[in-house]
C-alpha cells in the first residue's frame, strides 16, 4: 500500500513538470494540444493526489502502524473525530493537505479564467505546477507520508494540544488561506509573462484575494481561540513565530486586497501591487519555511534537517523571478494616471499600503532578529511582545483612522465643503469618545484612549456610509428605508460589504483592548474553603474532582464563583493525564458573562496536601473578538457572493473576440 | 454633454511634486520610526546558552537549557529551585523561579527561563519559564534537536 | 508484487489521459495563438467602455452622498463621458456591436 501511495506522489511530481513544460510548449509552440494535455495532466495530479489521501487516510483509520507516520501520530486510543485531524497533525501529513488543496484550486483557477483569461492559461498552468512539483518533491524526499517500519503494538497518540476542536479547523481554514494566496500570485506571474498587465489579472484574482484572505483571518481567530481557551495562558495571541507565519502574509494581502481597487478603477498602483502579491505569497512560502525547518530552534538545527534548504531555493526562485518578470516588464506597468491631491481616495490606499506594509515589516523584523544576530556570528537577540505591540499600536491607530477617512473621501480629490459634511459627525463622537473614557476612569493607556476615539470616528464614519447611501436611493428610486437599504447593499455589494467587514475589525479592536488594557487579575494558593478575589467575584475552591476520560485522567479543582453574593455557577479547571502520550494538559475553566467578558481560571498546580495553586482573570468584553469573526465572515460572504450582473458584464467584455470582424 | 467648468476648484490643487513630497515623508517616518525603536527602547535580550551566562552577569538575558535538578514549589515564597545545565558542556547554574510551571516540566526537561545572574545565581522574571518539549507536530527538526 | 501492478495500472491511465490529446496530429483549428493586435485593441476598448461607465455610476453615488461637490461632479462625469464616448465610437468603428451581444 504505501508503495502506491509513494508511486502515485512520485508519479504526480513528474506529471507537474510535465505540465509545466507543456504548458510552455503550447504557448510558444502555438500548439492547443499540449495546452489540453497540460490539463490533463492537472487533473491527473489531482486523481493521484487523492490517491495517496486515501491510502493514507486508510492507515490511520486501521491503526497501521508499520506507517512511521500513523505510529508517530496516532493510537488506538485517540477518538475517532481526532483520528482525522491526525491528517494535519504531522510533517508529511500537512504537506500532503496542503498539496491536495493546491491540486483542487489549481483546477479550479483554471476553469474559472477559462473564458476571462485564454491567452493567460498556459503560463497559469506553468505556474501552478511548478508551485505543485515544489510541494510534491517535498513529499516524496525529505518528508515522506509512505516510509514504513515494522509496526509497534500502538501508537504514540496525537499530541494532546491538538486534541480539541479548534485545532480540527485551524489548520486546514490557514491551509485554505495559504493556497488560496497562490492563484492570485500566479495570474499576475502569467501575466507579466504575457504582458497583460492591465486590470485583467487583477479582477480574474479579486475573488480568490478575498476567499483566501477570509480563511487565513478566520484561521487566525480559531488560532487565537484555541490559545485563549486551551492553552490558556490569559491570553489569545503570543506574537510566536508561527502566528506571525501567518499574520504576515495576511498583513499583505489584506494591503492588496486594497491596493487593487486603485489598479483597476484608475490603472495605477501596478507595480505595487505586483509587489504586493508576489509579497503575500513569498511570506506564505517564507512562513511555512519558518515552522518546518527546525530554523528557529536554532541555525545549528536547521542545519541538521534538510527540508529547510528546498524552501530556501524555493524563496529565492519566487522572490527573483517575481522581481526580475517586474523589471522586464516594467515598461508596461507605468501608471495610467498620477495622483493628484493628497485628500483623494488613491492617496489613502497608499497610505493603507504603506501602514500595513510597515507592520508586516515590523512583524518580519522581529521573527528574523534572533536569526539575524546569531548568524553575523555574535549572541543571539530575540524581541518579544512589548516590541510588535509598539509597531501595531503606531502603526496600527493610523490604519484603523484611514479606515474611516477612506469611505468618506471621493476619488481623485475630495473639497473642503464635502470633508466638513462628511467628517463633522464622525470627528465629534471620536473626540467625545476620547473624553468620555477619561471621564469614565478609562484611560488608563493612551494608546486605549487613542484606539478607543478612532474605533468610534470609524464606526460613526461607516454608519454614516449606510445612511448617506440608503437615504439617496430612496430620493432616487422613491422606495422606503428597508428597500432602499437592501437594493443599496445588493448593488453596491463589494463596497458595503467591504463596509462590514471593518466593521468587523472594529469590534476585534474593541475586544482586544477590553481585554487586554482593562483585564483584573489575581493568583493565589488556596486550601478548601478558602477564597480569591478577582474583580467583582468571589472564587472559592472546594476540593479536587477526579475523573476519567477516554484517553486521560483529569484532575479538577471545583470552584464556586459567586458575583456580589449571588452565584455565578461552578468552574473546574483542571489539568489531565494523556496516558497514552504521557503529557499533562492544563484545562482552563472560562465562565462568559452576558456583558461578553470572562472569567478565566486556571490551575497551575495541585499540592500534595489537597490544597491548589490557581491564577484567575477577569477579561472585560472578550467575547467581541470572536464574534467579529462572524462579522467578518458575513462581510466577506457579501463581498465574495456571485453577481450575476457583473459576471455577465465580464464574460461579454472577453468573449467578443468570436465576433464576426477579425477572427 | 459639451459642458467645461469654468470655476476653479475650492481647495487649490497641490502638485504632483508635492504629492510625492508628502509619501516620501511618510516612508521616511515608517522607517525612522523603526530606527529610533531599535536604537533607544530596550528592545531585545540575548538569548545564551549557560556557558556563556557569566559574561551577561547583571543583565536581563534568557538561558536555554536542561533540567537536571529540582526542588521546592514555585508558588511558595522560596520559589522553585531548580539546576539548568548546558545542552553541550557540563556548565550549570542554579535558578530560583515563581510563577506558573509549564506541565511539560520536567527533570530532564529542554526549558526556556527570563531572568538576571547576580553572584551564581539566575533570579527568574516570574511567570517566564517555557518547555521545549519535541511536541510541535510539523517541527520535525526539534525532536531532533531535543534527542540530543 | 500486488502493489506494484496496481500502481502500474494508475500510472497507464494517467499517462494515455496526458497523452491522447496528442495522439492525433495538429490541425488548423489546434493553434494556438496569444490575441491579434486587433483583437487586443478592441479588447482594451471594451475595458475602457466599461471603466468609464461604472466610474460613471460610482460618481452618481458619490454626489447622491455628498462625497464630492457639484463642480468636481460636473468635471468628473464630463472626463469620463468623453472617455466612454470615445471608446464606444471607436468600437462603432471597428463594426462591433456596443449593445446587444449579436453582430453589428
Amino acid at each position: 500500500m504505501a508503495l502506491i501511495g509513494q508511486g502515485s506522489l512520485i508519479l504526480a511530481f513528474l506529471l507537474a513538470l510535465y505540465a509545466a513544460g507543456a504548458s510552455v510548449y503550447a504557448a510558444t509552440g502555438h500548439d492547443r494540444r499540449f495546452l489540453a494535455s497540460a490539463r490533463h495532466a492537472l487533473w491527473g495530479i489531482f486523481a493521484l493526489v487523492m490517491v495517496a489521501d486515501a491510502i493514507f487516510l486508510y492507515a490511520i483509520f486501521t491503526h497501521d502502524f508499520s506507517f512511521t507516520v500513523v505510529a508517530d501520530n496516532t493510537s488506538r486510543s485517540l477518538p475517532l473525530v481526532y483520528l482525522f485531524t491526525a491528517w494535519w497533525g504531522s510533517q508529511a501529513g500537512s504537506l500532503l493537505l496542503w498539496v491536495t488543496i493546491l491540486s483542487v484550486f489549481s483546477l479550479l483557477a483554471l476553469r474559472s479564467t477559462q473564458r476571462v483569461l485564454g491567452e493567460l492559461q498556459p503560463w497559469l498552468i506553468m505556474v501552478l505546477a511548478l508551485i505543485g512539483a515544489f510541494f510534491l518533491l517535498l513529499l516524496v524526499v525529505p518528508a515522506s507520508p509512505f516510509v514504513t517500519q515494522i509496526a509497534p503494538a500502538d501508537g504514540r497518540g496525537l499530541n494532546t494540544a491538538l486534541q480539541n476542536p479548534y485545532m480540527a479547523i485551524h489548520p486546514p481554514a490557514l491551509y485554505l488561506g495559504f493556497v488560496g494566496l497562490t492563484i492570485p500570485f500566479a495570474l499576475a506571474m502569467a501575466a507579466l509573462l504575457t504582458g497583460r498587465v492591465d486590470a485583467r489579472w487583477v479582477v480574474a484574482s479579486r475573488r480568490w484575494t478575498l476567499a483566501a484572505w477570509g480563511f487565513l483571518a478566520i484561521g487566525m481567530l480559531l488560532g487565537s481561540k484555541w490559545a485563549y481557551a486551551e492553552i490558556g495562558w490569559g491570553g489569545f495571541w503570543a506574537w510566536d513565530p508561527v502566528e506571525n507565519a501567518a499574520l504576515m502574509p495576511w498583513l499583505v494581502a489584506t494591503a492588496f486586497l486594497h491596493s487593487v481597487m486603485v489598479q483597476e478603477r484608475k490603472g495605477m498602483l501596478k507595480v505595487w501591487n505586483i509587489a504586493l502579491v508576489s509579497g503575500a505569497f513569498a511570506l506564505v512560502i517564507f512562513g511555512t519555511f519558518l515552522t518546518r525547518s527546525g530554523i528557529l530552534s536554532s541555525i545549528h538545527a536547521f542545519v541538521a534537517s534538510n527540508i529547510g534548504w528546498y524552501f530556501v531555493v524555493a524563496l529565492v526562485a519566487i522572490v527573483g523571478g517575481a522581481f526580475a518578470l517586474t523589471i522586464w516588464r516594467l515598461p508596461l506597468l507605468r501608471a495610467d494616471q498620477r495622483i493628484e491631491s493628497l485628500v483623494s481616495r488613491e492617496a489613502t490606499f497608499l497610505f493603507n499600503n504603506l501602514l500595513l506594509v510597515g507592520i508586516a515589516f515590523a512583524v518580519f523584523w522581529g521573527v528574523v532578529f534572533p536569526l539575524l544576530t546569531e548568524a553575523i556570528g555574535s549572541v543571539r537577540q530575540t524581541v518579544s511582545t512589548p516590541f510588535y505591540e509598539f509597531f501595531v499600536i503606531v502603526f496600527g491607530i493610523p490604519l484603523l483612522l484611514l479606515m474611516g477617512v477612506g469611505p468618506l473621501i471621493a476619488w481623485r480629490r475630495a473639497s473642503l465643503k464635502q470633508l466638513r459634511n462628511s467628517f463633522l459627525w464622525p470627528l465629534t463622537l471620536g473626540i467625545a469618545t476620547g473624553v468620555a473614557m477619561s471621564a469614565f476612569g478609562l484611560a488608563s493607556s493612551w494608546p486605549s484612549v487613542a484606539a478607543g476615539s478612532v474605533c468610534a470616528f470609524t464606526t460613526v464614519a461607516i454608519i454614516s456610509e449606510f445612511v448617506r447611501g440608503t437615504a439617496a436611493r430612496r430620493r432616487i428610486a422613491g422606495e422606503n428605508w428597508l428597500i432602499s437599504f437592501f437594493h443599496l447593499v445588493d448593488r453596491n455589494r463589494r463596497r458595503y460589504g467591504g463596509y462590514v467587514v471593518h466593521l468587523g475589525v472594529i469590534v476585534f479592536v474593541i475586544g482586544a483592548i477590553g481585554s487586554s488594557a482593562y483585564e483584573t487579575q489575581a493568583a493565589g494558593l488556596l486550601q478548601p474553603g478558602q477564597s480569591l478575589q478577582v474583580g467583582s467575584n468571589t472564587l472559592t475552591f472546594r476540593g479536587v474532582e477526579k475523573t476519567r476520560g477516554p484517553n486521560y485522567l483529569e484532575r479538577a479543582a471545583v470552584i464556586e464563583v459567586t458575583s456580589d453574593g449571588s452565584s455565578i455557577g461552578t468552574l473546574r479547571p483542571a489539568k489531565r493525564e494523556y496516558i497514552r502520550e504521557q503529557t499533562t494538559s492544563n484545562e482552563v475553566a472560562l465562565n462568559t458573562t452576558l456583558t461578553g467578558g470572562d472569567l478565566m481560571i486556571i490551575l497551575d498546580g495541585i499540592r500534595g496536601d489537597g490544597a491548589v495553586q490557581i491564577k484567575a482573570f477577569y477579561k472585560p468584553v472578550v467575547s467581541l473578538l470572536w464574534i467579529a469573526g462572524f462579522i467578518f465572515a458575513a462581510g466577506l460572504l457579501l463581498c465574495v457572493w456571485p453577481d450575476k450582473r457583473e459576471a455577465r458584464r465580464i464574460r461579454r467584455r472577453y468573449t467578443e473576440e468570436s465576433l464576426p470582424g477579425e477572427s | 454633454m459639451s459642458e467645461t467648468p469654468t470655476t476653479a476648484p475650492e481647495t487649490p490643487k497641490l502638485g504632483f511634486r508635492h504629492v510625492r513630497l508628502v509619501i516620501a515623508l511618510a516612508v521616511a517616518s515608517l522607517l525612522g520610526t523603526f530606527a529610533v525603536y531599535m536604537a533607544f527602547a530596550d528592545s531585545s535580550i540575548p538569548v545564551l546558552m549557560i556557558d556563556q551566562a557569566s559574561a551577561y552577569s547583571g543583565k536581563k538575558v534568557r538561558l536555554e537549557g536542561k533540567v537536571t535538578q529540582s526542588a521546592g514549589d514555585a508558588a511558595d515564597p522560596g520559589g522553585l529551585r531548580f539546576t539548568i545545565r548546558d545542552y553541550d558542556s557540563s556548565v550549570t547554574l542554579p535558578v530560583i523561579y515563581h510563577g506558573s510551571v509549564p506541565d511539560a516540566y520536567k527533570i530532564g526537561r529542554d526549558v526556556v527561563i527570563d531572568g538576571t545572574l547576580t553572584n551564581g545565581v539566575f533570579t527568574a522574571v516570574p511567570d517566564s519559564l517555557v518547555t521545549k518539549c519535541p511536541s510541535k507536530y510539523s517541527d520535525k527538526a526539534s525532536t531532533s534537536s531535543t534527542a540530543s | 508484487m500486488f502493489s506494484a501492478i496496481i500502481l502500474g495500472l494508475i500510472a497507464l491511465v494517467v499517462i494515455l489521459a496526458v497523452a491522447w490529446p496528442l495522439v492525433r496530429p495538429a490541425r488548423d483549428e489546434d493553434r494556438l495563438d496569444p490575441l491579434s493586435a486587433n483583437q487586443r485593441r478592441r479588447l482594451a476598448l471594451r475595458e475602457e467602455r466599461d471603466l468609464a461607465l461604472s466610474a460613471l455610476n460610482e460618481i452618481e453615488l458619490d454626489l447622491a452622498t455628498h462625497h464630492i461637490g457639484e463642480d468636481d461632479y460636473a468635471e468628473l462625469v464630463a472626463d469620463y463621458r468623453a472617455r466612454a464616448a470615445a471608446a464606444i465610437s471607436a468600437l462603432d468603428a471597428e463594426g462591433e456591436s456596443t449593445v446587444a451581444n449579436g453582430p453589428a
